[in-house]
This record gives C-alpha cells, structure tokens and sequence, in this order.
C-alpha cells in the first residue's frame, strides 16, 4: 500500500453519513437525549457477549448479535454505539463496520478483538481498537466515551480515531517496524494537521471575550 | 504500575533526571504534563520550582486546586523554590472546597506574593473555570507580567466531566495559554487513568514527565 492520502479515507467516510458539526450539536438536543442510548454488540462468543451486556448500565438498550450477518440486520440509525468483534463466521467485523460506513450511519464504532492490529487497521473506519482481553471498566469507559463522541465536532471524532490507530500500533509493533511504514509517518502527520486545524479554530485575538471561547463546553 | 500506564507513551524515555534538576532541564518548555499520583506533592514541588525559575521577573503564578483545599496547596508549598519570587499568586478552586476549608483566610508563603482565592461553583463548571483563568491572563498581559498556570489535577476533573469535554477545554485553554505566552504545567495521576487516555492528553503537550520513585522525573517527549 502506498502513502497516499487512501488510509485516510475513514474520514470523509464519515462525513457522508455525519452531519456537519452544528448539525450534529443540534441532532444532539432534547428529543434525542430522551432516548435511550442504543448499544449493539457482535461476538461469536455467547459467554463475551452475555458478560459485555452484563458489564453495561441498565440505562442502554441493548442489541446483541453472534455473527456479522445478524449485526447487520439489526443495524438502523437508531445505533448510537457498536462493538464489532473482528473474526465472526458468516459476515466478519471489517465488512460489518464497511457496511455501517457506505449506509452512512452515524454510529461510533469500537472493535473489540483478539486481533493483534497491523497496518490495515488504518483503512478501516473505527472510532476505537481494543484487544481482548477487555476489562469491564474498559468496556463501559469506551462505550461512555463513544456515547460522549456523539455530539462533538466531526474533527474531534477524527483525532480520537486516528489517535486510537496510533496507540494502537504502537501498542503491538517495534519502532523499527512503524519508522520504517509510510503510513505510520502518515499517521502522525495527520494528527498534527488536526491539532493545527484545532489552533486554526481558535480566535488570533487578545480581547475576545473569555467567556464565549469555553460556552460551547457548555453540557448540552 | 505507573510505568504499564505509560507502556504506550513511545519506547524508554529518553532521559531521566533528578528532582532538583527540573528547572534547569524544562524552564523554556511548555505545555507539560507531569504524571504524578494527586496524593503525592512532587507535582505541585516541580512546578513551583519551575515557576520560580523562568528568566524573567517575577512571574505570576494561577494555580487550579480542585484536589485540595487552597489551605492544603498552601500547606504542600515548598520551602525552597527557585530563585525568583512571585508577583502574584491567584488559587482557584471550587466553591465546595472552600466552604470545607477550615481556614478561612489562608497566610501565603513569601515567595508567593499577594495571594487571592477566585472560586468556580464546583469542578463541573469548565466554562466559569476557563472564563477565570483567561481574564486573568489577559489582564497581567496588560500589565507585561508572564503568567504560570498550574492544573492539578486534570484527573479531578474526569470524576465531573466526561473526556472529550476535558479534551476540548484543554486545548481552548492551551491555545489561549500560548496567545498571552503563558506556561502551562498540567498534572494527571497516572494511577487513575488507563494508558490510552493518558496518551490523548499526552499528546497535545511538549513535555511529558514522570514522577519515579528515588527523586526522579521521567522525561517522555
């Protein structure tokens, strides 16, 4: 695979089926929060999945899926949250997140496998990579944090899932074997483009009003 | 334990080095984030000691103490800092911190200058916390100060807000930092935290250093 701008193609993706960020504030208000958060779980594994929906606050409603081809057909915008296991028999978790990602659903999406991730990992459209075994605060950390993703910026979305890639591979190659992969150098600079694109956001003056540089922080 | 925290920060760190020697290492450096337990006082000692170490005259110092009372941060102040004074010291904290605080007009150290207390309601409220500290860079801008900005701790904060919140207050208030040519020394208890929420945070800093046993920092990046 070259280092050409294809890694990154989750991105705009994304943006097919995300609204633009002030969309997003607004599909976030009351009607929606009244909902409950809708969680999908795919695993092959009827013990991880019965613990996973054990582990996760009463508050969610949950689906639960054993193969790719029945998380798929559970799948509707109504998904704020999945968590695909990667080798499932019939449909695996790549072709289920590639299936979200070309409906365009708005749902994040956290793998939770036992695949160690290698470069491939940066084609792929997921908000967060984590390898088994998943630890219950863990479990209920990403899926709170991926809830809380929901509702900000479509680049804040993008950091944190370029910067799960990054931690990622990190995590499971040398430093011989990410300085020597284009798309590792990529990577990274990518992550400063957005921290630049962040700065860019900022105002350039001395007498803006304080107040109104933290109001959309604001809970929402 | 701490060191499994950080097992995904980037290889060995790439120099270690010992207490007193902070300041002359990491004095131009900024924003850094310094990983040490919130029980422990070796972030707030480090701070201080770079605060009072930066080359030029009596900087002003605001620090955020939501893990303490502002008595308690007083009481944790080192007895020897750096060589220079503070112009000024500004402690905010949380309404509920001071209302439990069982002094109620705190002696500031010398080297810390006129001391004041800005309260926000409660950690929770970000915006009023980030409104506070960007009045007061702006103002001793004005007044041609260079200003310190202690957080401790980042990791208060996720017992009242959820991540990409703090995430992005932190990064508002590191832009502002470096608009008023602020430092700004962040500490989070690596403890507390699993390594790749630390990384995030991490991330957006020039410095990452850790807090060792034996009187020495880590130094990441």
């Amino acid at each position: 695979m070259t280092p050409s701008p294809a890694p990154f193609k989750m991105n705009t993706s994304h943006g097919t089926g995300t609204p633009s960020p002030e969309n997003d504030q607004r599909d976030t208000t009351q009607s929606e929060a009244d909902e409950q958060p809708v969680i999908l779980i795919a695993d092959d594994q009827p013990d991880l999945v019965d613990l996973y929906t054990a582990s996760l606050p009463d508050d969610y409603e949950l689906r639960t899926a054993e193969n790719g081809q029945e998380a798929v057909e559970l799948f509707d915008e109504r998904v704020d949250v999945a968590l695909l296991d990667r080798n499932m028999p019939k449909m695996n978790g790549d072709a289920v997140l590639e299936h979200i990602r070309a409906e365009g659903y708005r749902c994040r999406v956290a793998m939770l496998t036992g695949v160690e991730p290698d470069f491939d990992i940066l084609d792929m459209g997921f908000d967060e990579y984590l390898v088994k075994p998943i630890s219950i605060p863990d479990l209920r950390d990403v899926v709170d944090r991926l809830l809380t993703l929901r509702k900000y910026d479509q680049d804040i979305q993008q950091y944190y899932a370029f910067l799960s890639k990054r931690i990622a591979l990190e995590d499971s190659k040398s430093d011989h074997e990410l300085e020597s992969d284009p798309q590792y150098s990529e990577l990274r600079e990518t992550l400063a483009q957005l921290r630049d694109s962040f700065d860019a956001k900022q105002p350039d003056l001395d007498d803006v009003d304080p107040k109104a540089l933290f109001d959309d922080l604001q809970e929402t | 334990m701490i060191l499994d925290t950080l097992s995904t920060l980037r290889s060995d760190p790439e120099t270690t080095i010992p207490t007193e020697r902070v300041p002359s290492e990491l004095t131009e450096v900024s924003p850094i984030l310094f990983l040490s337990p919130t029980s422990e006082t070796a972030a707030e000692e480090a701070s201080l000691a770079l605060a009072t170490t930066i080359s030029v005259d009596q900087p002003n110092l605001l620090a955020v103490t939501f893990s303490h009372t502002p008595d308690q941060y007083l009481e944790r102040w080192p007895t020897h800092v750096g060589p220079h004074e503070l112009a000024k010291t500004v402690i905010v904290t949380a309404e509920d911190s001071v209302r439990s605080a069982a002094t109620p007009d705190p002696s500031p150290p010398m080297t810390a200058g006129p001391l004041r207390i800005e309260t926000v309601p409660n950690a929770s409220t970000i915006v009023d916390l980030g409104t506070v500290i960007t009045e007061y860079l702006a103002d001793w801008a004005d007044h041609s100060n260079h200003s310190i900005i202690c957080l401790h701790s980042l990791t208060e904060l996720f017992h009242h807000i959820k991540e990409p919140r703090i995430f992005r207050f932190l990064h508002t208030l590191l832009g502002r930092a470096d608009r008023f040519d602020a430092k700004t020394y962040v500490q989070m208890d690596p403890t507390v935290h699993d390594a790749a929420t630390v990384e995030r945070f991490a991330d957006m800093m020039d410095a990452v250093i850790e807090h060792e046993e034996h009187s020495q920092w880590s130094v990441y990046k």
